[in-house]
């Protein structure tokens, strides 16, 4: 089974189950979460679920985006999507860790109908305790990014100039101009 | 928390509804109660053996007290922005009640230090050298229509890019102004969920991120109450959110209550990675010095 990172927002998830929600429904917070973009599709990253290997994608991908903030992402499960029948393509994605673009996946053929199942899906996955969603705070990320421009994998060329700048200030490095 | 600026006689009358006797029967200290809820002290010239008083009143300032003092006052460990009001040294006391005089925001210097605040006399127009900030009722009132129209132009358009930074601009902006009162008139707008979650969350991460020494306590104050009362999860956890972009450890205390407290499990966990934050920069604090 392969597992695929999305980025989210957070909140869309935290409260699952209000009090006026009838039985079989899911909110409706949950669906603007997955962040659906045209044409139907989403944007995900395969993982191979070790830690290391899901916070340099996270580093990789946060690099390259212009609001400094943390970063929040889903898991989802290949079985989870093929039950419901969203397909997986494998194309060409950006990253400032260049040797993980390969990893990019396009979930494809999102009905409306689909997007509200998976919705669901990942609602009861969260309510029975299973970690798929998480939030990397800004901090922890400045060191993450940091760690991948040390080692060689993100070019900072390619890291935004407001993130490079916010990762020198928060490791306690002089701000550079890229 | 009401924002009209009320004189110090307007405080006092049956108008607000005080309770007609003081809560304590010393004259140089006194407090009233207003519909149960807010507090009003006041207290004649400090001298040392009533500094104790003094910092048993400051301590039960939060946002929504107002207190009277008599310079040289010497404020112990506030932590909390507060509505003070300087009385200066009229001769007469029937003089002073006669006398309007609008509410002087306090800007704390330091929680952690013992400081003598220096006053303002608006009325020859002299502004203290330093340390002090006061406004006059105008631009008290000045200040919560702009924070209430920046906030309502952003729920009127579309929170895209370019009107949220417009918005934090703004909102940054007010606040560098106004400080401790724009943080209060803030705080009201948001408890009383008179502005939408989204531009809630929006101004709470803004003043979490903000650089500015001066508000820093009275932002911080803001971001706990927030967390540990506000009713929407979404707004919590902006607060949240706005108290990691800080790494203050002076939040740790207000974070430990928050997740004791914090039903939903989602919200704990991310409150509890914010604490594990705060910790981790209070450890490497405390090594460095």
């Amino acid at each position: 089974m392969s597992v695929f990172l999305h980025m989210t927002k957070f909140n869309k998830w935290i409260e699952r189950n209000p009090p006026w929600l009838s039985k079989g429904e899911i909110p409706a917070d949950p669906l603007f979460g997955l962040g659906v973009q045209t044409p139907n599709q989403m944007s995900a990253w395969e993982v191979d679920e070790s830690v290391r290997n899901l916070e340099e994608i996270a580093a990789g991908l946060a690099a390259g985006r212009r609001e400094w903030k943390d970063f929040e992402y889903l898991l989802l499960d290949s079985e989870t999507l093929t039950e419901i029948g969203i397909k997986v393509k494998r194309t060409q994605g950006r990253s400032c860790d260049q040797k993980l673009t390969r990893l990019h996946r396009d979930l494809t053929e999102i009905s409306a109908q689909k997007a509200v199942k998976l919705a669901a899906a990942i609602v009861g996955q969260l309510n029975r305790g299973y970690k798929k969603i998480n939030r990397i705070l800004k901090k922890t990320m400045a060191g993450l990014i940091w760690a991948g421009i040390q080692e060689g994998r993100i070019d900072p060329s390619l890291v935004e100039p407001k993130v490079l700048e916010n990762v020198n200030k928060m490791v306690g490095r002089p701000s550079t101009s890229s | 928390m009401n924002s009209k600026v009320h004189n110090y006689t307007d405080v006092l009358s049956d108008d607000l509804a005080l309770d007609s006797r003081p809560e304590t029967a010393d004259s140089d200290f006194q407090t009233w109660t207003r519909r149960g809820e807010h507090r009003v002290h006041k207290m004649r010239g400090v001298s040392s053996s009533r500094s104790s008083k003094l910092e048993e009143s400051i301590s039960l300032v939060a946002g929504t007290d107002w207190v009277f003092v008599r310079p040289p006052v010497h404020i112990h460990s506030v932590s909390s922005p507060a509505s003070v009001v300087i009385l200066w040294d009229y001769p007469e006391k029937e003089a002073l009640l006669d006398e309007p005089m609008s509410l002087l925001p306090i800007r704390v210097l330091s929680s952690d230090t013992e400081q003598e605040f220096v006053w303002a006399d608006p009325r020859v127009g002299q502004t203290a050298p330093s340390e002090t900030t006061y406004t006059h009722a105008a631009a008290q009132v000045n200040m919560t229509n702009e924070i209430n129209r920046i906030f309502g132009t952003i729920e009127q358009n579309n929170l895209d890019n370019e009107s949220e930074s417009r918005f934090v601009e703004q909102i940054l902006g007010v606040v560098r102004r106004y400080e401790g009162m724009a943080i209060n008139e803030i705080q009201h707008l948001i408890m009383n969920e008179k502005v939408t979650p989204e531009s809630a969350e929006t101004a709470l991460c803004a003043l979490g991120d903000m650089d500015d020494e001066p508000t820093h306590n009275y932002r911080r104050w803001l971001l706990e109450q927030v967390l540990l009362e506000s009713l929407s999860p979404i707004v919590r956890d902006a607060a949240n959110v706005g108290l990691s972009y800080m790494d203050d450890p002076h939040a740790i205390a207000s974070l430990n209550e928050a997740i004791k407290t914090e039903k939903l499990p989602l919200l704990r966990e991310v409150m509890k990675k914010t604490l594990d934050q705060l910790e981790e920069t209070q450890k490497c604090r405390s090594s460095c010095t």
